[in-house]
């Protein structure tokens, strides 16, 4: 009797919880609308109506039929990465706007987010997570309550021990299962990140890009991983495809039949270079400074060094700047500061002795540096040649009062 | 049956029957009501821009996670607005509309200063803090009064609801987990407003209706009484 009430009673569970599909979208549009509107009129927003028009237009050429649906917005924002909204909506941060050494790498990204967009990626993400969690709470909510049942029902000890060793192993297994579907809805997210390559691929090279291109995204991302020591291998719990594993296939799918179907791309390959101009360069490439390790700083330079136009010395300097910034993080060893104050020190005098030198402050941060690891020569040479370049400068009191103290 | 299942599907019942109908709920502070300390008094003849409500109602699904629903936000957002035209009718005070259907994108930083500020006002309650006593001042910024300078208004009215609505599944597991001893959070709702001077962008009164859910009940189904109800709750001691 008891049994079949539950049985029923779950059932009932079950049958109410389905949904129409339809509503949950509409939803999800909702609470997206909203998250747009906050981003596209967040200060972060960079707000060119030409770089605007540059990313639609692409967009148009990736998918002509589609491309009045979709809106592309750029941020302030560092890091190599572009999201996409299940509305249309497309955020490209800055770090990757950088990090793009033509219009078709661009394109690629674009075409990949695009992807996700078309194929409902997101939605069904949802919907995966939903469908499982939903399952889950019922039947853990059915044994648990059953197990409680049992056990008060239970006329002797024995029936009681048992009725709850039961239960225990029921609910056991039941936790197994739900890490086993976690890591089986992580891997539906991997999934559509390999469809959204190439389907992305695909639109790339019909649209009369170089379909290379997107190799090489992954390519010029993978010197910056080298140069951090970063060597991913697989996890369960990753979300995306590895980088050498995506730039493998791509590579390879890009020298198959879909080159043959290119028409004459219409966007220059360079036109990015006229929206990426080297102010914004440096605005962003600033922005970076913060937020990577400064190894893989080094490695963003090497790639800048290969297609901008900035000096080396400037360049050098960026990467001394993230050594200092490190060397001033909470929880380092002592160890660790030692050796990013040297490693700081050593590109600060690189960029110093660089032909193009280094931007004026940087001599005020060799200074620090160098003071701090006890190298007051050169901490006082640095602050002089400062004063030389900028006598006016707003700290010049402080500098020559700094330069009197280190000589006593 | 046997009693002692019959025990415990009774003590199932009323373990049920106590999280329905929101007992657990606990609240400490008794009034959420805020006046600003240096807030000057309206004067007789005052026009109240309503802002569109902010409202999300979420579906919360056997497994607890929360769906938007936009046809519930969009029902409820226009009950919620309808009540508060009406007692402003009824109040005698004079409404200026809102230019547009939609929040227009030159006042979404002003609804995201307004919440941070009535966050601020609900925290300092809870710590029995200077909301209340002495106080802190709270404005909007130059940008957000200058985005509405032109409509006209004396006072902005801004109105935040979330709700979340179990569905027939998370109400079953709730049941079943009160068996099992276990509580699983089902619906609930929070509703709050805040009054903007808009000549100095001053925040002058807020509340926080901390009974919502027992006010309007089921968001989506709640009656015209109903909204009467929680907006007249919520706009106690309203300045105008």
């Amino acid at each position: 009797m008891r049994s079949l009430l539950l049985v029923l009673f779950s059932t009932f569970c079950l049958c109410s919880f389905a949904q129409d599909l339809d509503e949950d979208e509409a939803g999800i549009w909702m609470i997206v609308d909203k998250q747009e509107q906050y981003l596209r009129t967040s200060p972060y927003r960079i707000e060119d109506e030409e770089l605007d028009r540059f990313l639609h237009d692409i967009s148009c050429q990736l998918v002509p039929d589609q491309c009045n649906e979709i809106r592309i917005y750029a941020l302030r924002t560092p890091g190599l990465n572009a999201f996409m909204m299940p509305n249309g909506a497309m955020f490209i941060q800055s770090g990757l706007l950088l990090r793009m050494t033509s219009t078709s790498e661009l394109a690629a990204v674009i075409a990949h987010e695009i992807t996700h967009y078309s194929h409902k990626h997101s939605i069904e993400n949802i919907r995966r997570w939903n469908r499982t969690n939903n399952a889950f709470a019922v039947v853990g909510a059915v044994v648990s309550a059953a197990g409680s049942i049992a056990t008060a029902g239970a006329t002797s000890y024995e029936s009681y021990q048992s009725a709850l060793d039961l239960s225990n192993t029921a609910i056991l297994m039941l936790q197994t299962a739900q890490i086993f579907s976690a890591f089986q809805l992580i891997a539906y997210g991997r999934d559509d990140e390999r469809e959204s390559d190439t389907y992305g691929l695909e639109l790339v090279a019909r649209a009369g890009f170089d379909p290379l291109a997107a190799a090489r995204v992954w390519e010029n991302y993978l010197i910056e991983e080298e140069y951090a020591g970063n060597e991913r291998a697989f996890s369960f719990l990753s979300t995306h495809p590895l980088p050498q594993d995506r730039m493998q296939y791509l590579r390879e799918l890009a020298q198959t039949e879909k080159v043959g179907i290119s028409v004459p791309v219409e966007l220059e390959d360079d036109a990015i270079f006229t929206f990426v101009t080297e102010e914004k360069r440096k605005e962003w490439l600033e922005s970076e400074v913060r937020a990577l390790h400064p190894e893989q700083m080094e490695g963003l330079v090497v790639n800048q060094e290969k297609f901008a136009n900035l000096s080396e010395g400037y360049l050098l300097y960026l990467v001394a700047r993230g050594w200092q910034i490190r060397a001033g993080r909470q929880g380092l060893n002592n160890w660790e500061v030692e050796e990013a104050l040297e490693k700081s020190l050593e590109m600060y005098i690189e960029a110093s002795n660089s032909e193009s030198n280094m931007p004026t402050e940087g001599y005020r941060d060799l200074a620090q540096v160098a003071e701090e690891i006890g190298e007051i020569d050169i901490a006082i040479e640095a602050l002089t040649e400062y004063l030389t370049l900028a006598p006016d400068a707003w700290d010049s009191r402080f500098v020559r009062r700094k330069i009197e103290n280190l000589s006593i | 049956m046997d009693s002692s299942f019959r025990s415990t599907l009774k003590f199932s019942i009323l373990v049920s029957i106590l999280i329905l109908a929101g007992c657990a709920t606990v609240t400490t502070v008794t009034s959420s009501v805020y006046h600003s300390p240096s807030g000057q008094p309206p004067p007789l003849s005052s026009r109240i821009l309503i802002m569109p409500p902010e409202v999300v109602v979420y579906l919360k699904n056997a497994g607890g996670n929360n769906e938007p629903r936009a046809d519930w936000s969009d029902l409820v957002r226009h009950n919620l607005t309808e009540s508060l035209f009406e007692y402003m009718f009824e109040n005698a005070v004079e409404v200026v509309p809102y230019p547009s259907e939609a929040l227009l994108d030159e006042h979404v930083a002003l609804l995201g200063q307004a919440a941070v500020m009535m966050d601020a006002i609900e925290l300092s309650q809870y710590q029995g803090g200077t909301s209340t006593g002495v106080g802190r001042v709270y404005s909007l910024s130059g940008d957000s009064m200058e985005a509405i300078s032109d409509i006209g208004a004396d006072y902005v009215l801004v109105t935040e609801l979330t709700s979340k609505v179990a569905s027939t599944g998370r109400i079953a597991v709730a049941v079943l987990a009160a068996v099992a001893g276990v509580s699983a959070e089902t619906s609930s709702a929070q509703f709050r407003v805040g009054l903007f001077d808009s000549r100095d962008g001053q925040i002058i009164w807020a509340n926080n209706d901390r009974r919502a859910l027992a006010d309007i009940g089921n968001v989506v189904d709640a009656s015209p009484q109903n909204w009467a109800g929680a907006i007249e709750h919520i706009l106690s001691e309203f300045p105008l």
